[in-house]
This record gives structure tokens, C-alpha cells and sequence, in this order.
């Protein structure tokens, strides 16, 4: 019967062998249709599987029917023969049957990275289409490996998503919204991704070959440096965290539960999975211990990626989600602080920018950072004031100075710096420094000498009473010991009474309550001034009711628009304009 | 206490003698009245005293008797309390009916006279006629004559022999005239004093009260003196009044004061002034009342019957001389001059100045004008004069006859044409109804409007209307202002104001104030256009701010809307890289409107504050790119400096843009050490080079602003170094005036030192180039300026102490002086809160009668405590006695017993 079978098959084979050399053209669907009934309704057809295989070949172009009609034929051949598959490296036996297996195996391989390229190709049309192949992928994915993840295909997934130079939105989107819900997806791309960034670190410091040679994947064109970095970080920064773990501490798996409990073999990369399905009573004990897992791998894959060059809007960006979206959820944050110091130490807005998660490292993770006074002190400068992050700033900036065991020069240097900003700043800024002061001088009785001083020498002489005048701040001096705050005075201040804008010269009143009376004064709260800016005061002043109009009085009421006397340097020449005019 | 039972009273009644003559021995009293019922308690009879006196303190209560004062409220007790405690183990109550006794009020005596009226009322009844008598009415009247001294002794002060006598005369009143009340009771000795007057008091009265009168009478005659003198008084203040005013209608009417001194004269020989005056009075002519001064709105009518009046003239002169030549209309024009010119002395005299700008006054041609003229001028003499002229008056009357005559030919010819005929009528009409016409006519005008505008026949431009309704739409007033001279388009403007004014009627607020939309419209627009005619710009600034003086609040309401959509254009511009951002012309003209109508000075404007913010905005956030930006960018900050300059505010924004541009006069980069908090700043206003000389300078001259700002970005003349030489100029001198207003600021030298610093960069800068081309002229004036930048910082360094903000006022000591009360009057409140000092009081007899309520239950508690002591002791007493007798009889018994006696016996009978 085997024998009445096999010959079948070999004279069928030929003839649709020649239908198709002959007819390649003209070949419809139902023959596609035809090929795929016949290769699962018995092994005899099995030889039409090289051809289905070949519709799905990204660098031919055929009609998105034909590619799907041999994808669903194709999936549904190998999803019951995956389990009896070997392993790819398996050496072929003697035995047909093995070799038979070994063949089939080969094509599964071929299969799944056909299924890669369709997934990237930009050729590919309809998005159904795509989404489908991934459907297909990522059911190979499952039970792939006997029945296991298959995290071998899934690496060589992302790998190629990674290095694929074309956008792999579409894809991305579809994985973070199908399939990063399952713990065991995340755990895997967190991995993957490992990897990869571990194998680029290698590679950039070596710096010799290009990357082609080390991958198998034979991706026509790669991306390289810095469109790999954002497409590393598009998917790291997709993924969603860990949730907290709750009362339903159940994660979702992506591969079957029945087909794990029944394994009894223990692979160590499984242990948590395993045990999660073993037995329901130690069923919390294993959640942690996936949270755990998955949260040093969650770390790891960051630590790799923040370790690599980043272009500098990837840098920025990251800076900007890192205290939000990674550190909550790493194993040990500490592990940024070489990171962030990094960042902190390359001053202007990244330094801003890492502030925020140095910030936390130092108040909840216990990170000793000696030299934060110094750099936030260097930091001070006009641009800040005009600065996008600039609201953050000025709150942590506050919140570090909030301390009451800060030394008095300290303090005062502070406080004198700003007063030095307010005369060059918009107002905005000078209301957030107002304020700024304002919180320094409660906090610090020490440093009131800087807004008041008995001057007690009445009868001393004048070379004494000019040398009170004399700032003797330094500005341009960085260390902050060294700065002279503490025998200058906030002149600045004084100054800032006669600022043009209302809302400035009306805060600068707040100041001239005696702070030392901590009881009967509060802390301004930075926040409501810190993210001033133009529009919010211009929109403040035109909001205000009109209540009365005063007019402004003139003897005789002007005739001209520009008198010359009022506009030193210029000349309004009537005439010369119509002269040019007419020219 | 009222109610004393008999035995005390007799007590008390020594007792109260004992107090009228307390010399005397009171037991001698005691031994007189001879009433011993019972024996006196010594202890009642001892007065409370003190040992020493104190000036000026009284005490209340100090004259008691402590003693009997005691026993009085130990015998109140035993009438109340001690009734209700030995009623309380008792089921049934003895009620009292008798009569008078339940009213506590009643004295013993009323009671007994109460009862004798009941008995003699029985008795004389029909019924008890028969009945037998008693005896019983001897008995009451002795009765009576006890208790009667007994009863009333209290209050007179008669002597005790007198008393009884009067007693008992009063007493037989009484019984006479049955009248029970205590109150006539008690006039009866006072009736005794006033016939006890003696002789001399008698005579001492009738002295005394003739005295009295005299006195009066004296001082009568005073008072009516003195009221005569002032009265007189008055009077010649009057009189030197009325000469005054004699003398004012000396000027006024001469022939009247003639009469007047005439008849003067002859009465000084009388020389009694207050006839002569009377005469003169009586002569004398009553003031009329003069034309009270007109008020603005009245004014406002006249100027627009004036205009409309005009009106009707020209109408009816284009209609008359249709063929005549310009000249007739060059006439005209003079004409309408020499009108405004008239109008013009009437509204200097209002002192509401309409504002009209007519400077060429050509001499008069026309006798006829001349005529009209000087009518006019009498019409104002009429007006402010007060006398009555008939020829005046018919003076008038001829005008108006001639107005009424020459109406009609004109209304005749109207005839010929009929739109003119309908403005004719309409203005008629409006005389009497303005408000109702107004709409219709705003469009007849722009009929009138558009004809005059098809028909531009001989001249170019047609004459205006003179009554001009107010625009409401921009093509409204763009056809009327279209093809028309400056000075034509400003004197429409004020024909319509004049036309339209806000005084005349309510609704013309709202048409002017549409109108000043418009011609803020038109201001802008005309400030955009490309052949800029700043003349005209010029122009309307006068009439824009005087129509902002008349409707401020809707100025500035317009002035925010824009400002508004300005900032909102601009956020959108910055967005965008390519395009400038810096402000158009018309912006920066606005801006200048603004900052001329409205004052700057203001702490807080609700125009000027968000004006100034735009203002610094522009500066902070443009980026500078061009020459025209550099121009633009310092024109605002010499702007700003006009705007800052009176109520010198300090203005960051400005002196950073300043310094900016000095730094694009190097040409290199700074180094970041040197400005490092500029270097940032820096960064977004790429700083190029622009400013920085590197060819030859051929002049320096002040830049034309108009020029610049409509010449193209590109424009070569922005790269040559005259532009920059220029430039750099006006900087310098921009900073000088911050130097100069900001100079009073105690971080002077912090703001300004770096500028110097700066400023001595650019010219070592252009000396150290190959080839030194910054003029001398610009070397000088930066070193004038660095110096003294230099000297007036030194001048603060000097001046300048440490911050004292903190400076509290001294707290002035604490003063002990006592707090004197002159006429202090001790227990007097002298809390000047009087709610407080009643509620202090209140709570004090709150108080008071709590101890006095505490203070009588305990008494109450001892006095039952002593009731029941002694009802025990007389049950014990008794109980006692019992026992005694009952023992008496055992041991008698018992001695029987004993004694063998009755033992026997007894036993026997057993």
C-alpha cells in the first residue's frame, strides 16, 4: 500500500511539476487551492510543499490571494507535524523516516524565515495580510519548539525587526497590542533584545567588521548605527512595564498552559513558568518569582541599551521616560547612576533632563551624589529660564534645596546667583526666582544677612562705608565655597521693585516679610510659578477686567507719532519715504 | 419685713425713735413709752460703725443694726418657713378669711379700717338695723389709737409729744374721709409744715422774689441790646454790599446810577445813611438774571446746527452757481474758513476744544461774509451780554427773516433735483428729530457721497459735506476717505465727530465708537500700505486720541482685541522658522498710538502692562537674522526706553537685546568664560556678525526708522558698514538713556558694568584689525558713554549700603503713666465700651443675688436646723418627764414592795 502510495504521489508530482513550469503564468487560484488539499490529505503530496513555499517568497511578487491561500495551507500542514519534528541540528539518521523528518524540518525552517521576510517586507500590501503572517509566526513561535516557545525563531524575529531598515511601525503596533500583554512575549523580546544590543556593543567597540557577517539572516540591506539605536529604543520604549502585582496575579502566557503542565522536563529558562502551572497552592510564590525574573531581564536589556551611543532626540527621550517608565520597574536602579551622572555631567538641557531621575535615585534609592550642589549651581544660567524642561527643573531644584541642613554658604550662593539672574531674565523667570529666594531665606535664617544688615558702625568712616557697597559676589566663580554670597546683599532684589511687569514687582513685596518668623510665614509653592511664561502672564493681564481706563494728559495733545526728541539716533522722514515711494 | 407682728413692732418703733435722736439715752425712750411687753435684746440695739472715716468714701449699708437685723429675718422666718414646716406633716390647712389678712401689703390700722367699713355697712344695712350693739365699736376705736403710733411712726420726723396729737387728727380725717390709701395718709403733715411758715420766712421769700425779678428784668433789657447792635451790625455789612453792587450796575447801566448819584446827593445832608439807602434801594433795579453759561452738550448742538446750517448753504450755492467756475468754490472753501474760524472762537470760549486744524486764515473777500460775520458776532454779544437791546433784537429777527427769505428760493430750486432735495429736508427735519431720521440720512449721505463721487467734475476732489453721518463700515469710510487729500480725510474726521458728537444724543456714543474702530482699521491698514504716507499717520493721531479721551473704555478694549489677535499672530509666526517674526510697521505703530493715548506710567495699565509685555516678548524671542531685524529690534528698545523712561521701570529684556547686539559688533565668538550667562542666551539669537565694521565709514547719521523698516530684508544697505556705524550709534545712545533713568537702582553697577565691558570690547575690537576703521566719532561716543557708565556705578558703589528689609519700626516703650480721671467718681465704669460696662454690670448683681440667694438658704437651713433642735429637745423634755413620773411610780412600787407592805397583799390577792 505504502508502495501503490509513493508511486502515486512521484506521477502526480511530475505532472504538477510540469503544470506549473508550463503554466507559471497562468496558474489560479483554485490550483493553489488544489496544491495545499492535496499536500494535507496525504504524504504522497508532500512534494508540493517546496512549491506553496516558493508563493511566499518575499522577493517574488504575487498576488496577496495566492500568498495567503499557501500560507493557510501551509500553517495548517505544519501544526500537527511540528511536535514530531526534530530539532534542526539534528543529524539525519539512516532511517528514511528520519530523513523524510529531517527534510520536513528544513522546510519548517525555510517556512518560518519566509514568514519573517513577508512580515518586514515592504512590499507587502494589505495589512491584514501582514497581520496574518504574523498570526502564522507567532503561532510557529508557540509550539515550535515541541511544543515549547520557540525563542530561537522569536530572536530571529525581532532580531531581523531590528535591523530591518524599513518603518516596522505597522508591525510593532501589532505586536505591542497583540502580544506584549503575554508575560512570556515580553520576557523573550527583553532577551532578544539583550542580545543584540550586547552583540552591537561588542561589535562597536571592536569597530572592525561590518555587521552583516555575524547574523545568519540574510536581510538584503541592514540598518546600521544610529537607525538600529532607534529601533532598538521604538521597541524597548513599547513595551509595557510590569504591572503591580495584585490579587490577580495571574500573567498571561502566550504558550498553551496544558502543554506545560504536563512536561515534566524542567528547562531552566522555564523555571517560572513551570512552577507558575505546577500547582496552584505555591501559585503567588511563583508570580513573584516571574516578576523577578522578568524584571532582570527588564534591566538587563536597559542597562545594554542606555550602555550603547544614542543619537542625541533618542538620548533626550529617554532621559525624559526614564524616571517614569524604567526605573520603578528596574531590579537595581542604582545600576543607572553611572548613566545619569554621565548625562548630568554633559551640562545645558541633558543635564536638565537627568536631574529628574537622579533626583529619585538620590531621595529613594539612597545614591550619594556629593557633587549635585556644584552642577546644579552650574546650571544656573539665563537659558534655563527659557528652557522647554524647565518647570521640572525648577521644582527639583527647590526640593534639593529644601533641606535645612544645607550650609549657610551654600544657601547664600544660591540665592545671590538668582538674584544676579533676575536682572537679565523674562519676567516669568523672575517670578519663579522670587520665589526660589523667597523658600531659600525661610529655610535658611542664616543667610538673612543677605537681605538685612544693622549696619551697627554708624561712626565709622567712609572707606569702610564704600567698602559696603561693593559686591563682592563673585559670578563667574564655580565653587561654591569660594563665591563670596554670604558678604554680599540682593541688591538685585531691590532692583527687581521697579520691574515693568506688575505681577514681578508685586512679588518682590513677599520678600520684605521677616522669614525668620518661620511661624507666621509659608513656603511659596514653586509650582504654581515654575511653568510661567509669556503667554501666561500676558494671558493673566488681558484676562483682568476692565475696571477704569485711565487716559494720559497732555497740554497740547501731540500731532505726530514720533517725536525725535524721544527716539535718540533716529529720524522719521516723511518726505524721504514718499521720495522712495515714487522711486 | 413689711408685715411685723405687733410685738416686735414696738420694738421696732423705740428703735426708730432711737434713731432720730441718737444723743439720747434709750433706755430713758424705753422707760417713756413704758411698753415692756417684752424684754428688749441689747444686741438689736447696737449700731454698726466704723472706727475710722476716710474722706469722700461712701459705704452703703454702714448704719444698720446688725442685730436687729437679724432677729427681724429670724421673725420673717418663723412666719414663712417655719409655717410651712410644720404644715408639711399636716394633711389639711387652716385658711385665714378674715379680712385684709392675705394682703400682706395692708398694715394692721388699713385692716382694722377695712373691717370697721364692712361692720358699719352691716350695720347699716336694713337688715342689721335691729340688731343690738356689742360693744364692739368701743373696742375698735381703742383699737385704732393704739395701733395707729404703732403703724406711722416711721416716717415723720414730728416730735413724739406733737405726735399723737396730729396722729390723731389725721386720723378722725381719715375715718371722715374713708379713704383707706396710705398715699393721702401721708400728705397729712406736710399740710401742718406750710401753715407753719413763719413771718420772717414769709418776708425772706417776697424779698427774694423781687430781687429776682429785677434781675431778670436787667438782663432783658441786655439781650435786647445787644440783639439791636448786631442787628445794626448786619445791616451796614448789607449796605456796603448794595454799594457794591450800585457799583457793578455803574457798569453796567449807566443812566440808572445817574438817577441814582442824582438822588443821592440831596439825602447825604440828611445824613441818616440807612434812609438814604432805603431811597436809593427803592429806586433801584432789580438784577435780571443773566444767560447761564452753556453747557458742552449745548455746545455740541450749536456746532452741529452750525455744520448743518453750512451745509444747507453749500447745497445750496452748488446748486445755485452750477456753472460758475472752481473760483466760486475756492470762495466757498474761504468761506466755510472763516465759519470755522468763528466756530472756533465759540468753542475757545467754551473751553471745550473741538480740536479743528485750520491755520490759514485768508483774508476776507466777500462783504457778504464780512456782514454774516459780524452778525455772528453779535449774536455772541447777545448771548453774553446782559442788557436787553431792541435793536439787537431786531437785528435778529432780520437775520432770521433773511435766513427764512433765502430758504425759499433755494427750496424752489430744489425742486430740480431730488436727492439734494431730500437732504434738504432731512436736515430740516433733523432740527427737530434727530434721532429718528439719523439711519435714513446716514445712507442719503452715502447717496450723497457716491454721486459726489461719480461726478468728480472740474476738480479732483469734490468738496466734503458738511455733515458727514458716521461711517459703519469699512467700504463706508474708504469710499469717503478714498481720493481725498490728507487735510480733507482729517477735516472729514472732525466734521463727522463734530456731526456725531457723544453730547448731542445718547446713540451717538455708539456711532462714534464704531467709527473709532474703523479709523483704527483705517490707521493700520494705512500703516501697511507700501508707499507709506506717515503724514497722514501723523495725522490722525490728533483725532484718534481726542476720540479716546471721549470714549476711553471702548479705546482700550479695542487696543486689548488687538494686542490679542498680534500675539496670537506671532506665537503662530515664531512657529514657523522661515518667516520673520519681528513686528510690522503697523504693529509698531500701534504700539506708539498706544503708548501716546494711554500713560505709561501706570503701575498696572490694562492697555500699556500687556502692550509692554508684547513689546519685551518680540525682544526676547525673535531671532535675529538681518540688518532689519537689528533695526526693528533696537527701534523697540528705544520704544521701550520712551515708555519706561517717566516711571522708570526696569526692563531686563531690553538691555539683554542691547548687549546682543554690541556682541554682533565683534566679530568673533565670545568665549564662553568671558559671558558664560550669555553665551546661552546667545544661542537662540545666532549671533552673526552683523554689526561688526570692517570697511570704511563714510557718515554717520541718525537712521530714518521709515526707511529702514520698508526697505526689503536683503537690502544692501543693511550690510554696509554706514548701516552699521549707524546702528551701533543709536545703540550707544539707547543705552545711555537706560544709564540715565536706571542710574537710581542699586544693582546699577551690575547691569551696566558688563555693557561697558562690553562696549570698550568694541573698540579695542576695531583697533586691533588690520585696519582701524571705526569712525572717531563712534570712538568718542562710546567712551563718553563707558565713562559714564563708569562714574555713575562708582557714584552707586558709593552710595550703596547693605539691604535693610527687614527694618521694623521701633517699638516705642511702653508708657506707665497713671491714667487720670479728672472728677474721678469711684464705682463709675470708666470702660468707654458701653455694652461692655452694662454687661459687667449686669453680671455683677447676677452675681450678687446668688451669694444673697446662697447666703438666705443657708440661713433658712440654720433656722430649721434650730426649729427641729428645738422640737427635739421638747420631745426629749417630755419623754423625760414621762420616764421621771413612770420611774416616780416604780420606785414608789418598788419601795412598797420592799417595805414588805403591799408584797403581802399582793401576794394574798394571788
Amino acid at each position: 500500500m505504502a508502495s501503490i502510495q509513493s508511486s502515486s504521489k512521484k506521477r502526480k508530482n511530475k505532472g504538477l511539476g510540469d503544470s506549473t513550469k508550463r503554466k507559471k503564468k497562468h496558474q489560479d487560484l483554485s490550483d493553489v487551492r488544489k496544491l495545499g488539499q492535496e499536500l494535507l490529505s496525504s504524504r504522497a503530496h508532500i512534494n508540493n510543499l517546496p512549491l506553496l513555499l516558493n508563493f511566499l517568497d518575499s522577493t517574488s511578487s504575487h498576488p496577496p490571494e495566492f500568498i495567503l491561500e499557501s500560507l493557510l495551507s501551509l500553517q495548517s500542514f505544519f501544526t500537527p507535524l511540528l511536535p514530531q519534528l526534530p530539532s534542526s541540528s539534528a543529524k539525519p539518521t539512516e532511517d528514511p523516516e528520519s530523513i523524510y523528518q529531517t527534510w520536513v524540518r528544513s522546510k519548517f525552517d525555510e517556512f518560518v524565515q519566509c514568514l519573517i521576510q513577508l512580515s518586514l517586507s515592504p512590499t507587502l500590501a494589505e495589512e491584514a495580510l501582514r497581520e496574518l503572517v504574523m498570526d502564522t509566526l507567532m503561532e510557529c513561535v508557540k509550539i515550535g519548539n515541541a511544543g515549547k516557545f520557540h525563542s530561537s525563531i522569536y530572536n530571529k524575529f525581532i532580531h531581523s525587526m531590528v535591523y530591518s531598515v524599513e518603518e516596522a511601525d505597522t508591525l510593532l503596533n501589532l505586536l505591542v497590542t497583540k502580544y506584549f500583554k503575554y508575560i512570556d512575549v515580553r520576557y523573550f523580546t527583553y532577551i532578544s533584545l539583550e542580545k543584540i544590543t550586547r552583540s552591537l556593543d561588542v561589535k562597536e567597540c571592536h569597530d572592525i567588521e561590518p555587521k552583516s557577517t555575524d547574523t545568519t539572516n540574510g536581510s538584503p540591506t541592514r540598518a546600521s548605527g544610529q537607525l538600529l539605536v532607534r529601533n532598538i529604543h521604538n521597541v524597548i520604549s513599547k513595551i509595557p512595564p510590569l504591572e503591580k502585582l495584585g490579587e490577580n496575579s495571574e500573567y498571561e502566557m502566550w504558550n498553551g498552559l496544558g502543554v506545560f503542565s504536563k512536561e515534566g522536563k524542567i528547562k531552566s529558562k522555564k523555571v517560572k513558568e513551570k512552577e507558575g502551572k505546577h500547582s496552584e497552592a505555591n501559585d503567588v510564590q511563583s508570580s513573584v518569582t516571574i516578576s523577578k525574573k522578568i524584571k532582570l531581564k527588564f534591566s538587563k536589556a536597559w542597562m545594554s541599551f542606555l550602555r550603547l551611543p544614542l543619537p542625541i532626540d533618542v538620548y533626550k527621550e529617554v532621559l525624559v521616560t526614564l524616571h517614569q517608565a524604567v526605573i520603578p520597574y528596574l531590579s537595581n536602579p542604582i545600576l543607572l547612576c553611572d548613566f545619569l551622572t554621565r548625562s548630568y555631567d554633559i551640562g545645558g538641557v541633558i543635564s536638565v533632563m537627568a536631574l529628574s531621575s537622579l533626583f529619585i535615585l538620590m531621595t529613594e534609592h539612597g545614591l550619594e551624589y556629593p557633587n549635585l550642589y556644584g552642577k546644579l549651581y552650574a546650571l544656573l544660567e539665563p537659558s534655563i529660564f527659557i528652557a522647554k524642561h524647565r518647570a521640572k527643573f525648577f521644582q527639583l531644584l527647590d526640593s534639593c534645596l529644601k533641606s535645612p541642613l544645607l550650609p549657610a554658604y551654600l544657601a547664600a550662593s544660591f540665592a545671590k546667583k538668582l538674584s544676579r539672574l533676575s536682572l537679565t531674565v523674562p519676567p516669568s523667570g523672575g517670578l519663579v526666582i522670587i520665589a526660589l529666594i523667597h523658600n531659600l531665606l525661610r529655610r535658611h535664617p542664616s543667610i538673612n544677612c543677605l537681605v538685612h544688615q544693622e549696619d551697627d558702625n554708624e561712626t565709622a568712616n567712609d572707606e569702610s562705608n564704600t567698602k559696603l557697597g561693593i559686591d563682592l559676589f563673585n559670578n563667574e566663580e564655580t565653587d561654591l565655597l569660594k563665591t563670596n554670597a554670604m558678604r554680599s546683599s540682593l541688591w538685585e532684589i531691590d532692583t527687581l521693585r521697579h520691574h515693568y511687569c506688575p505681577p514681578v514687582s508685586r512679588f518682590v513685596l513677599s520678600l520684605e516679610n521677616d522669614l525668620t518668623v518661620r511661624s507666621k510665614t509659608t513656603e511659596v509653592a514653586i509650582k504654581d510659578f515654575s511653568s510661567g511664561s509669556y503667554a501666561t502672564i500676558f494671558k493673566e493681564e488681558i484676562r483682568r477686567r476692565v475696571k477704569q481706563v485711565p487716559l494720559a494728559f497732555y497740554k497740547a495733545v501731540p500731532t505726530s507719532l514720533f517725536s525725535e526728541t524721544d527716539f535718540a539716533g533716529w529720524v522719521f522722514h516723511s518726505d524721504a519715504i514718499n521720495h522712495v515711494g515714487q522711486n | 419685713m413689711v408685715k411685723v407682728s405687733r410685738a416686735t413692732s414696738s420694738n421696732e418703733s423705740v428703735n426708730k425713735k432711737k434713731k432720730n435722736k441718737k444723743k439720747i439715752n434709750p433706755n430713758a425712750i424705753a422707760m417713756k413709752v413704758k411698753a415692756p411687753a417684752t424684754k428688749p435684746n441689747p444686741f438689736e440695739t447696737i449700731w454698726s460703725r466704723r472706727k475710722f472715716d476716710i474722706l469722700g468714701k461712701k459705704r452703703k449699708g454702714e448704719e444698720r443694726r446688725i442685730g436687729l437685723a437679724r432677729s427681724l429675718a429670724i421673725e420673717k422666718r418663723k412666719k414663712t418657713l417655719q409655717k410651712d414646716y410644720e404644715r408639711s406633716g399636716k394633711s389639711s390647712v387652716f385658711v385665714d378669711k378674715r379680712i385684709g389678712e392675705q394682703n400682706e401689703e395692708l398694715g394692721e390700722f388699713d385692716k382694722a379700717i377695712l373691717r370697721s367699713q364692712r361692720e358699719m355697712r352691716v350695720k347699716l344695712s336694713k337688715k342689721s338695723r335691729y340688731n343690738l350693739s356689742d360693744g364692739e365699736e368701743d373696742e375698735f376705736e381703742i383699737q385704732d389709737d393704739n395701733s395707729y403710733p404703732v403703724r406711722d411712726d416711721f416716717e415723720d420726723e414730728v416730735p413724739f409729744d406733737e405726735d399723737e396729737d396730729s396722729a390723731k387728727r389725721s386720723v378722725i380725717i381719715k375715718q371722715l374721709s374713708a379713704s383707706g390709701t396710705p398715699g393721702t395718709h401721708a400728705n397729712g403733715p406736710e399740710g401742718e409744715e406750710n401753715r407753719q411758715k413763719t413771718k420772717k420766712e414769709v418776708y425772706d421769700e417776697i424779698i427774694s422774689k423781687s430781687k429776682f425779678f429785677k434781675a431778670e428784668k436787667a438782663r432783658d433789657k441786655e439781650e435786647n441790646d445787644q440783639l439791636i447792635k448786631k442787628l445794626d451790625e448786619q445791616f451796614t455789612s448789607l449796605s456796603s454790599k448794595s454799594n457794591q453792587i450800585n457799583v457793578v450796575n455803574d457798569v453796567t447801566s449807566k443812566n440808572i446810577i445817574n438817577v441814582n448819584s442824582s438822588k443821592i446827593e440831596p439825602d447825604q445832608e440828611k445824613g441818616d445813611d440807612y434812609d438814604k439807602l432805603l431811597n436809593v434801594m427803592v429806586l433801584d433795579m432789580r438784577a435780571r438774571p443773566s444767560n447761564r453759561t452753556k453747557t458742552p452738550e449745548e455746545l455740541a448742538q450749536e456746532e452741529k446746527e452750525k455744520l448743518e446750517e453750512l451745509e444747507e448753504e453749500r447745497q445750496k450755492r452748488m446748486n445755485a452757481v452750477d456753472d460758475t467756475s472752481d473760483e466760486d468754490n475756492d470762495n466757498d472753501d474761504d468761506d466755510d474758513d472763516h465759519e470755522k474760524s468763528t466756530v472756533k472762537k465759540l468753542t475757545s470760549i467754551s473751553g471745550d476744544d473741538l480740536g479743528d486744524s485750520f491755520a490759514d486764515d485768508e483774508p476776507k473777500t466777500k462783504l457778504a461774509w464780512i456782514q454774516q460775520m459780524l452778525r455772528k458776532e453779535n449774536e455772541i454779544d447777545v448771548d453774553s451780554e446782559d442788557d436787553d437791546d431792541d435793536d439787537d433784537d431786531d437785528d435778529d429777527e432780520d437775520e432770521e427773516g433773511d435766513d427764512m427769505a433765502s430758504e425759499m428760493p433755494q427750496s424752489l430750486k430744489d425742486w430740480e433735483q431730488s436727492d439734494d432735495d431730500d437732504d434738504d429736508d432731512d436736515d430740516d427735519s433733523d432740527d427737530d428729530d434727530v434721532d429718528v431720521k439719523d439711519h435714513k440720512k446716514g445712507v442719503d449721505t452715502n447717496v450723497e457721497k457716491k454721486e459726489s463721487k461719480v461726478k468728480p467734475s472740474g476738480t479732483l476732489q469734490v468738496d466734503l459735506p458738511y455733515t458727514i453721518e458716521a461711517p459703519k463700515t469699512m467700504e463706508e469710510l474708504s469710499s469717503l476717505f478714498d481720493n481725498r487729500s490728507d487735510d480733507d480725510i482729517i477735516e472729514a474726521i472732525r466734521r463727522i465727530r463734530a456731526f456725531n458728537a457723544i453730547k448731542i444724543a445718547a446713540e451717538n456714543r455708539k456711532k462714534i465708537q464704531v467709527f473709532y474702530g474703523l479709523l483704527l482699521q483705517y490707521f493700520s491698514v494705512s500703516a501697511n500700505k507700501k508707499p507709506l504716507n506717515f503724514k497722514l499717520l501723523n495725522s490722525l493721531v490728533k483725532p484718534l486720541m481726542e476720540i479716546s479721551i471721549e470714549i476711553p473704555y471702548f479705546a482700550a478694549i479695542c487696543a486689548r482685541q488687538r494686542l490679542l489677535k498680534t500675539r496670537s499672530l506671532f506665537t503662530e509666526d515664531i512657529k514657523n522658522s522661515e518667516k520673520s517674526c519681528w513686528p510690522s510697521i503697523k504693529t509698531i505703530f500701534l504700539f506708539r498710538l498706544w503708548s501716546m493715548i494711554f500713560p505709561c506710567s501706570d503701575f498696572r495699565h490694562v492697555v500699556m502692562t500687556p502692550a509692554i509685555l508684547l513689546m519685551c516678548e518680540y525682544l526676547t524671542r525673535c531671532p535675529i537674522k538681518s540688518g532689519r531685524d537689528v533695526a526693528i529690534g533696537s527701534f523697540l528698545c528705544s520704544m521701550l526706553l520712551s515708555v519706561c523712561k517717566q516711571s522708570k521701570k526696569l526692563c531686563p529684556e531690553a538691555l539683554v537685546f542691547l548687549r546682543t547686539l554690541l556682541m554682533a559688533a565683534l566679530d568673533k565668538k565670545p568665549e564662553p568664560s568671558q559671558a558664560s550667562e550669555f553665551y546661552h542666551l546667545m544661542e537662540l539669537k545666532s549671533p552673526k556678525p552683523l554689526l561688526s565694521i570692517n570697511g570704511t565709514v563714510d557718515e554717520i547719521k541718525p537712521l530714518d526708522f521709515i526707511t529702514l523698516i520698508n526697505s526689503p530684508d536683503d537690502s544692501l544697505y543693511f550690510t554696509s558698514n554706514n548701516f552699521r556705524a549707524s546702528m551701533l550709534v543709536a545703540v550707544i545712545d539707547n543705552i545711555q538713556g537706560y544709564a540715565n533713568i536706571y542710574q537710581e537702582f542699586k544693582s546699577f553697577p551690575e547691569i551696566f558694568l558688563p555693557i561697558s565691558k562690553l562696549l570698550n570690547e568694541v573698540t579695542s575690537h576695531g583697533q586691533h584689525g588690520q585696519h582701524d576703521h571705526m569712525p572717531s566719532l563712534l570712538k568718542d561716543k562710546i567712551k563718553s558713554t563707558v565713562e559714564m557708565i563708569e562714574t555713575k556705578a562708582n557714584e552707586c558703589i558709593m552710595s550703596r549700603r547693605p539691604l535693610q528689609m527687614r527694618k521694623q519700626k521701633p517699638v516705642p516703650i511702653k508708657l506707665l503713666n497713671p491714667k487720670f480721671e479728672e472728677n474721678f467718681v469711684s464705682n463709675r465704669d470708666y470702660d468707654p465700651d458701653r455694652q461692655r460696662a452694662e454687661d459687667r454690670k449686669l453680671k455683677k448683681l447676677v452675681k450678687r443675688e446668688a451669694k444673697g440667694a446662697a447666703r438666705e438658704l443657708r440661713k433658712d437651713n440654720y433656722f430649721l436646723a434650730e426649729v427641729k433642735a428645738r422640737d427635739m429637745a421638747r420631745v426629749e423634755e417630755e419623754r423625760a418627764k414621762e420616764y421621771g413620773r413612770t420611774r416616780a411610780f416604780l420606785q414608789e412600787q418598788e419601795h412598797a414592795f420592799k417595805s414588805g407592805q403591799l408584797g403581802k397583799g399582793r401576794k394574798r390577792r394571788r
